[in-house]
């Protein structure tokens, strides 16, 4: 089933085409919103939040548009609503502690030096600005192109290009000062 | 941004392409760690069986505390309802994001969704009670979320609609029409021009001392009110305290409800009875309490007293008081985005907002800066004015110097003040960071943006967040609601402000960054009656605040967040064992919990509800009578369009209120702007009801 088909069959009320829908773009939804709020159980909640906003308007989604920048835009609009109240202590928070995603189940072969690396990438991306992290996980987790990311966040094209170009150069000078070379950084091939 | 040389540029690519490898090897090789581990279709597809379920778009909507918070009412014209309604719908749809793919692309989704409502017969102007929501509501993919902000929008719409985008010409609804009205008189004349008003805030600390209205003004006292009154009423009933002791409810301290109805009032309309939410109205009022002993805790005031509409019952008063915060030396940084557009030349808006912002310039100290955009059809280089002292004689000349004239482009101004303030932000780190808006209109600008603006300045880092505040001038239009809602997001506050001296209220230093703190998060009280003591009890107002008893063990996000020195106050009627006891007695215990903002801490605290002795109500304290005055007109008043056989009765009680308990209040509270209005809010709602339900004798 195509995405398009199964929005028409969702359209007239298909929960199995919905079912399609979210198998297809959970893991998508659920590792941007981790990107952006830095918390899986707060990313979990609002990517069932936004499933649910997409069911609700799904009537109104133009058929054959593509339907990944479409849930995109509902998982932001999720996470930005949430966000006056992010800061409060919401009750889905407070088991978890500050997570980063596990970090102990690299490959078999995935060397510790790679493994630290990774962390290094990390780390690099969690202190970039929010808005530079979002372009960066819409544009290179998310795998959108540039007029998608700019459609998704409502932003003109100059403006994401600007904003991915300066973060990749923050992202840069970030790895450099940890003393990690980039080109080594995210698959410990040389190093 | 500037960029070097074009070697310098080949490298500068060269780098990019190469972090961009990274990056992509880099989420590959995360990818697993990014996975949802739990599968979300069991929560969503039970979400999905409940058609009754509020959808995610009405309880964003219900979020929006003021707006969000009216329950369908006034009846529309057609063309006005369906006008208000389209425009609302678009900036709904386009705020909210559901399917909406951004300039290019976004306007069908809106379009298809609002077409059923424009196209909607809606009832002839001032018929009988139309259930216009029903109609409008139907085909829409959320039925939910149709009733919640419209009524509001359309009184309001009325007055001089100068901004509206859509037919403004049919964008003026009738004014509204109680409910229990036979549709016989024409509609009330729109008695009280729109006067100056002032400030709404009383003076704490009133002596007591009540002088009688004068006598030829007021009809003589009717004495004791039918002991029916109580029985009638659909909404919170009493309940026996044998049966379930326990009260518990989010605290309020929204007051929108009655500036709504003081602005319908002024301006000749009905006040639509189901709009009114007493929590809102009495917390409207400043009652002067103590303050907290400590800084980290309320102060809870307890008391009891007879009740002023029977006395066989009795009313008590339970008073939460926030703690003011002190200010440190953090320098602060304000940028001020003001509207200079044509329509604010209209009555005194431009004064209005001369007034806030040169309020705010004084509230500033040395260590402070304050930037200054102006923008009408786009931003106004010549007064636009980077961070400065507040000294600078730049400032006070481009606050001067705000002219009206051109059209509104707030997105254009807005963009350019989080600009500023961005760049102040980053220039001084460990400061607090405000960007005010003042505004009449915003009919000609894309809702969407001014979102994106928010989010691309990155203002939910939550460590240094800037923090938008919205001040409505004149509003008569819808864009209260986007104002309200670019506040709510913006991590600031939202106002409307209609005389100069409720700006300069506002913004004297200690009110405006009082409000711009919040004390505790997540606030809500549980009461419990001691049922030897208590024969039954019931809550005034706080309808939708009234939660289940053991929903007060969770911190829920709908819990009320209380700014600093904020009060919240709430009534009881009171049925007593022993109505005619004397000296003290303990009537049960009041228990609150909050979240601590800063440190996430869980806090509880406790008090007695008790009375000192068995007053009666004309012995109470002023501000107790006149919150008691006012939470039980509201009460009453809105409980009017679900009490057929008891109107009259209810109507007594109007009446009593306004004609005999309120102007005892006269003589120690009549000096201030809040009575004046009340007593005038008052006046207004009863004549029109009064008349509403007396016979007229004519032929027909």
């Amino acid at each position: 089933m195509t995405d398009s088909e199964a929005v028409a069959r969702c359209q007239k009320g298909d929960r199995d085409a919905f079912r399609h829908l979210v198998e297809q773009y959970k893991d998508l939804l659920f590792g941007t919103a981790v990107l952006m709020t830095g918390n899986r159980a707060t990313a979990e909640e609002q990517v069932q939040e936004a499933f649910l906003s997409a069911w609700r308007g799904i009537r109104n989604f133009r058929l054959g548009k593509p339907v990944k920048p479409w849930v995109l835009r509902i998982l932001i609009n999720t996470v930005l609503s949430s966000r006056r109240k992010k800061s409060l202590p919401t009750t889905y928070i407070s088991d978890q502690g500050p997570d980063e995603p596990d970090t102990t189940e690299g490959g078999p072969e995935e060397t510790l030096d790679a493994l630290e690396r990774r962390l290094y990438v990390r780390r690099a991306i969690a202190q970039l600005s929010p808005e530079h992290r979002q372009v960066v996980a819409l544009r290179y987790f998310a795998q959108l192109t540039v007029p998608e990311v700019a459609q998704t966040l409502g932003l003109k094209q100059g403006t994401v290009k600007s904003r991915l170009s300066r973060a990749l150069r923050n992202l840069r000078r970030h790895l450099e000062e940890e003393d990690v070379n980039p080109s080594n950084a995210s698959t410990g091939k040389g190093g | 941004m500037a960029r070097g040389n074009s070697p310098m540029r080949n490298n500068d690519d060269a780098s990019d392409r190469e972090m961009e490898r990274v990056l992509r090897e880099h989420f590959e090789t995360e990818s697993p760690d990014l996975r949802m581990s739990n599968d979300p279709w069991d929560w969503l597809h039970s979400r999905m069986e409940e058609p009754d379920t509020p959808s995610f778009l009405s309880r964003i909507l219900n979020s929006f505390s003021n707006l969000g918070a009216y329950r369908p009412g006034p009846v529309f014209s057609a063309a006005g309802a369906a006008a208000v309604f389209l425009v609302a719908a678009v900036i709904i749809w386009n705020v909210i994001g559901v399917g909406d793919l951004g300039d290019d692309e976004g306007e069908a989704y809106p379009v298809a969704w609002a077409t059923p409502a424009a196209a909607t017969p809606a009832p002839a102007p001032t018929a009988a009670p139309a259930p216009t929501m029903a109609v409008t509501a139907a085909p829409t993919p959320a039925p939910t979320m149709a009733p919640t902000p419209r009524p509001t929008m359309a009184p309001t719409a009325m007055p001089a609609p100068t901004a509206a985008p859509v037919p403004a010409a049919t964008a003026a609804p009738t004014p509204t029409r109680i409910r229990m009205m036979p549709a016989v008189t024409a509609m009330p004349a729109p008695t009280a021009a729109p006067r100056p008003t002032t400030a709404p805030t009383p003076v704490p600390g009133i002596t007591p001392e009540p002088t009688p209205y004068p006598a030829a003004e007021v009809p003589p006292s009717r004495g004791t009110p039918p002991a029916t009154t109580f029985q009638d009423y659909q909404r919170e009933r009493f309940v026996s305290a044998a049966v379930d002791n326990v009260s518990t409810f989010s605290l309020d301290t929204d007051r929108t409800s009655y500036f709504l109805a003081l602005n319908w009032a002024r301006n000749g309309y009905e006040v639509d009875p189901d709009s009114v939410r007493a929590e809102e109205w009495i917390n409207a009022f400043n009652y002067g309490y103590d303050q907290p002993r400590r800084d980290d805790s309320f102060a809870i005031a307890t008391d009891v007293v007879r009740h002023p509409l029977n006395n066989r019952m009795h009313l008590a008063r339970i008073a939460f008081q926030a703690p003011e915060m002190d200010y440190d030396a953090t320098p602060i940084n304000v940028t001020l985005v003001l509207d200079a557009s044509g329509s604010m030349s209209t009555g005194n808006r431009i004064a209005i907002a001369r007034e806030s912002a040169e309020s705010i310039r004084l509230s500033l100290r040395a260590q402070d800066r304050i930037a200054i955009v102006q923008f009408s059809e786009d931003v106004l280089p010549g007064y636009t004015v980077r961070h400065n002292r507040s000294t600078n004689p730049l400032v006070s000349h481009s606050i001067q110097n705000l002219q009206p004239g051109g059209s509104t482009n707030v997105q254009a101004g807005l963009n350019e003040g989080v600009r500023l303030a961005d760049q102040a932000r980053w220039q001084n780190p460990d400061s607090y960071n405000y960007i005010i808006l003042m505004s009449d209109g915003v009919a000609n600008v894309d809702a969407t943006d001014p979102f994106a603006i928010l989010e691309s300045a990155g203002d939910y880092d939550d460590s240094n967040p800037l923090r938008l505040i919205t001040i409505g001038v004149g509003i008569e239009n819808f864009n209260d609601y986007l104002l309200e809602q670019l506040a709510q997001h913006g991590n600031g506050w939202y106002r409307y402000l209609t005389d100069v001296n409720q700006a300069r209220d506002t913004f004297a230093r200690e009110n405006w960054l009082a409000l711009s703190i919040p004390f505790a998060d997540q606030t809500r009280a549980q009461v419990t009656w001691d049922p030897d003591v208590v024969e039954s009890w019931r809550i005034v107002g706080y309808e939708n605040r009234v939660t289940s008893d053991q929903s007060f063990a969770q911190a829920r996000r709908e819990f009320a967040e209380i700014p600093a020195g904020a009060a919240t106050t709430v009534f009881y009627e009171l049925e007593l064992k022993d109505p005619s006891f004397t000296g003290p007695l303990t009537l049960g215990d009041v228990e609150l919990r909050w979240v601590t903002p800063s440190t996430l801490e869980s806090n509880r605290q406790h008090a007695a509800v008790t009375s000192q002795n068995n007053r009666d109500f004309n012995h109470a304290d002023l501000m107790l009578r006149l919150g008691a005055i006012v939470a039980l007109f509201a009460d009453r008043y809105s409980s009017l369009p679900h009490a057929d056989a008891s109107s009259r009765s209810i109507l007594d009680d109007l009446l009593h209120l306004q004609m005999s308990e309120l102007p005892l209040l006269e003589g120690s509270l009549g000096h201030l702007a809040s009575y004046q209005d009340l007593a005038f809010l008052l006046d207004h709602i009863t004549r029109n009801s009064h008349e509403a339900v007396r016979p007229s004798g004519y032929s027909r």
